[in-house]
């Protein structure tokens, strides 16, 4: 069952994620939704799960944005571990933790998947560095909102399918 | 500690396949997710306009067809005034009038924050190919670079990496015509580059495709002359250009069918 929670909270993020339009007063910075449920598998599954949801999220997440397939899950994975590593030291269950990890991870997500296109693609080596940081700051404002909004959605969704105990937050 | 190092492990091996995937794999999967996923989006991107019915761009599909090709045809028409009879059977001008064209509805717009670009509803099933010029009633918008099944991706104009061999009408002067983005404030720019210096450009002035770039059919309006400058290097002229299609309000454009003229080896 975690599997098709997974793909199914994947693929409904991917999709919202390429249709909402970016925000033009970030330089089209768009809602990282694909980057919330990679670190709500990082705070509260195991790093298995986390890393199959970094994987398969970035590679849908690539394909549908027509972006050079890969970026986004290298960067996605390197996130979620980081996340990872440092969920022993906060507190999981708070709305707080998910709001600043989702604006850090926003952040790291643009600055990470520009830098790996600025040095593959000529087009964007024009890109001026002020752009990629309101790009930054838009993604992670974006991820600031929108990572609770998703935490909030996995764990309810993994409660009623019985992936994880009821009762309390993990 | 074991457990850490086989998932800093793993995490390596995951990143290394991720970023060296080949393209003979990549394409066919992201082709296949993008048609699989396209009702989807499709359905999402079509959710507000159905609320906000009568707003621009949300009119009858063929109405706005038949305006784009008069306007294309009138645009064409003036073109051919100017030129003699000759050069016009040419470059054949006279057909390119009847050019086909496609209604695509945007299934969604930016598609990713590093390009702009939108996904159309019509892809390689309904004739669209790639570098097929794209056209609203108002002017041109861009070109198609990425054509699935039933999808296909645009990039606009206004893309930095999108060019456009362009001519200025009155003067009669060419250039490349560049994109510069989109500002905060949501303003859409071109730059037109390489312009000889000693010609006398004014604000205002009409920039069309040329014939010389061979991916846009000639006479197609690009946009409009703001601002113009002499360059850095003092060999050139340079015009700020305003394009003619809204890109923050497009929810339909056409694709030119071009399949013929790439066949018969004209622009």
């Amino acid at each position: 069952m975690n599997g098709v929670v997974m793909l199914l909270t994947l693929l409904a993020a991917a999709v919202l994620q390429h249709t909402v339009p970016g925000a033009p007063l970030f330089a089209q910075a768009k809602l990282p939704l694909v980057l919330g449920v990679v670190l709500y598998y990082a705070l509260n599954r195991t790093p298995a799960l986390m890393l199959a949801a970094a994987a398969a999220g970035g590679l849908l997440g690539d394909s549908l944005e027509a972006l050079p397939v890969g970026v986004s899950a290298a960067v996605l994975i390197l996130l979620g571990l980081a996340a990872w590593s440092g969920r022993d030291h906060v507190f999981r269950a708070r709305l707080l933790t998910h709001a600043v990890f989702g604006l850090l991870g926003g952040a790291g997500l643009a600055l990470g998947v520009g830098g790996l296109l600025m040095a593959g693609h000529e087009s964007l080596r024009g890109q001026a560095w002020p752009g990629l940081l309101l790009k930054a700051a838009g993604t992670g404002l974006g991820g600031l909102v929108t990572a609770p909004l998703v935490f909030a959605v996995l764990d309810r969704f993994d409660r009623w399918t019985g992936n994880v105990a009821g009762g309390t937050s993990p | 500690m074991k457990q850490n190092v086989a998932i800093l492990a793993l995490a390596a091996a995951l990143i290394l396949a991720a970023l060296n995937m080949p393209a003979s794999v990549t394409d066919p999967l992201s082709a296949f997710l993008r048609d699989a996923v396209a009702p989807l989006s499709g359905a999402l991107a079509r959710a507000p306009r159905l609320l906000r019915r009568g707003a621009p761009g949300a009119g009858d599909p063929g109405a706005l067809a038949e305006i784009a090709r008069l306007r294309v045809a009138l645009r064409q028409t003036q073109a051919l005034e100017r030129e003699n009879q000759a050069l016009r059977r040419m470059l054949g001008l006279a057909t390119q009038s009847a050019r086909r064209l496609i209604a695509a509805e945007l299934s969604a717009r930016d598609v990713n924050a590093w390009w702009q670009s939108a996904r159309l509803n019509k892809g390689a099933r309904d004739g669209l190919a790639l570098d097929m010029p794209v056209i609203t009633p108002d002017g041109l918008a861009g070109r198609l670079v990425r054509v699935s099944r039933t999808t296909s991706d645009v990039l606009f104009l206004v893309d930095p990496a999108c060019r456009v061999a362009a001519r200025i009408v009155r003067p009669d002067a060419f250039g490349i015509v560049r994109g510069l983005g989109v500002s905060a404030r949501g303003q859409a720019a071109c730059r037109m580059e390489y312009l000889p210096k000693d010609v006398r450009v004014l604000p205002g002035d009409d920039v069309e495709t040329s014939e010389l770039g061979g991916l846009y059919p000639p006479g197609l309006l690009i946009g409009r002359v703001r601002r113009v400058r002499l360059d850095d290097s003092g060999l050139y002229q340079t015009a700020e250009i305003e394009p003619a299609a809204n890109f923050r309000s497009l929810a339909l454009v056409f694709v030119m069918d071009t399949a013929a003229d790439a066949e018969e080896g004209r622009p």
